[in-house]
């Protein structure tokens, strides 16, 4: 069938990729049939996009979920949310265009998978540190006007000061989580997160990666939480 | 702490949870083919906006010192000093720890999710002041 609405890409995979599709369907309200593209090398994963795509809760998670099936049966380079193929010829003629990049980017994710780590930070706790432990916050504390320029130049010294603290605390994660991984990246930020970092971990090594996360968090204490989500595709790691 | 890894079945969908804590990299990472990149997906543009508010303000900024001016720093670490900055947090019992304020955008991002679901309304869903609410573990139980 032709596709009016064009080729959804999914994810691009090696030619040597199961592919088990079955129990997946694609975006969009009726959900079409996935199917794979052979592109000599490098085979697509794709389906006939919907009309009116957009990105909403059920296509997203539609989305997430077929790739992360797919990654959990061989290494896979998972699209962004909402890739259109004009058309399936010319999606193949773009695929053969890049074979060779795309293969040496599925040997570098082979056997890893991405760990997303989010540290929370508890503002409660870094306020109070601020104003216990921050020279510049004290002094401004006890001097300044109430009036409303004081209050936010005192706002400013407390938001710089709690600002370095979760800065600390991020890297302190980063530091300790690195070694556990092959790259690491820092993610998009996220409101309400001092760090958002993916990991490219082994999956020998996921264990050992998933066990320090805990501990770590232990050693936070009350200052943060980190918060681990994974094995996730490794969308952080396929750089255009 | 959450770690929803290792356990996770190889074919159990993923909960609606897990998609929040990566939304953002469904939505700002993953490979694009650059010039195939053809629709143009409002609610994906409005959704990272949301998601990359800036809460650096002058409001914040009094915020966090009318938090600052309310501490009585003689008081134990674990009492409850800041009401105004938590907002109304609704997580509670023993051994949680509370998260910070400030996560109006997260919340837009949840309720444009919310509002995504199922229906077929193409309506802008407005950008919310960023005015804290909920706190981001709190949201996600209504979710999940």
């Amino acid at each position: 069938m032709a596709a009016e609405n064009g080729t959804y890409v999914f994810a691009i995979v090696g030619a040597n990729h199961p592919c088990r599709l079955a129990g997946l369907t694609g975006v969009g309200e009726s959900g079409a049939p996935l199917r794979r593209l052979d592109a000599g090398s490098v085979v697509a994963i794709v389906s006939d996009a919907p009309p009116g795509l957009r990105a909403k809760r059920r296509d997203l998670l539609t989305h997430h979920r077929v790739l992360a099936q797919l990654s959990e049966q061989g290494p896979l380079l998972p699209m962004r949310f909402g890739v259109v193929a004009p058309n399936e010829k010319e999606l193949d003629a773009e695929l053969r265009r890049e074979a060779d990049h795309h293969l040496a980017m599925l040997a570098q994710l082979a056997g890893r998978v991405e760990m997303n780590v989010k540290l929370l930070p508890n503002e409660d706790v870094l306020v109070r540190e601020a104003a216990t432990e921050d020279a510049a916050v004290q002094e401004l504390r006890g001097t300044v006007s109430p009036d409303r320029e004081g209050q936010i130049q005192l706002g400013e010294a407390v938001a710089g000061a709690v600002k370095q603290r979760e800065r600390a605390d991020a890297e302190r994660v980063l530091a300790t989580l690195q070694p556990f991984a092959s790259q690491t990246v820092e993610g998009p930020d996220v409101t309400g997160c001092a760090l958002n970092a993916g990991f490219l971990v082994d999956r020998d090594n996921l264990a050992k990666f998933a066990e320090r996360v805990t501990r770590l968090d232990a050693e936070l204490g009350d200052r943060a939480s980190l918060k681990c989500t994974g094995p996730i595709p490794a969308y952080s790691f396929v750089a255009t | 702490m959450t770690v929803s890894t290792q356990q996770r079945s190889i074919d159990r969908a993923p909960r609606s949870s897990s998609l929040y804590d990566v939304l953002e990299l469904i939505l700002d990472k993953g490979l694009v083919i650059d010039i195939y990149v053809r629709v143009s997906l409002v609610g994906i543009e409005l959704i990272t906006i949301d998601a990359r508010i800036v809460i650096a303000s002058v409001d914040t900024y009094l915020r966090f010192a009318e938090a600052v001016n309310r501490l009585d720093l003689t008081q134990s670490k674990d009492s409850k000093t800041l009401p105004e900055m938590v907002g109304s947090i609704t997580e509670g019992g023993a051994g949680r720890k509370a998260k910070g304020a400030l996560e109006g955008a997260a919340e837009a991002v949840s309720d444009a999710f919310t509002k995504g679901r199922g229906e077929e309304g193409e309506k802008k869903e407005k950008v919310r002041a960023s005015r804290p609410t909920h706190t981001r573990r709190a949201r996600e139980e209504e979710e999940g």
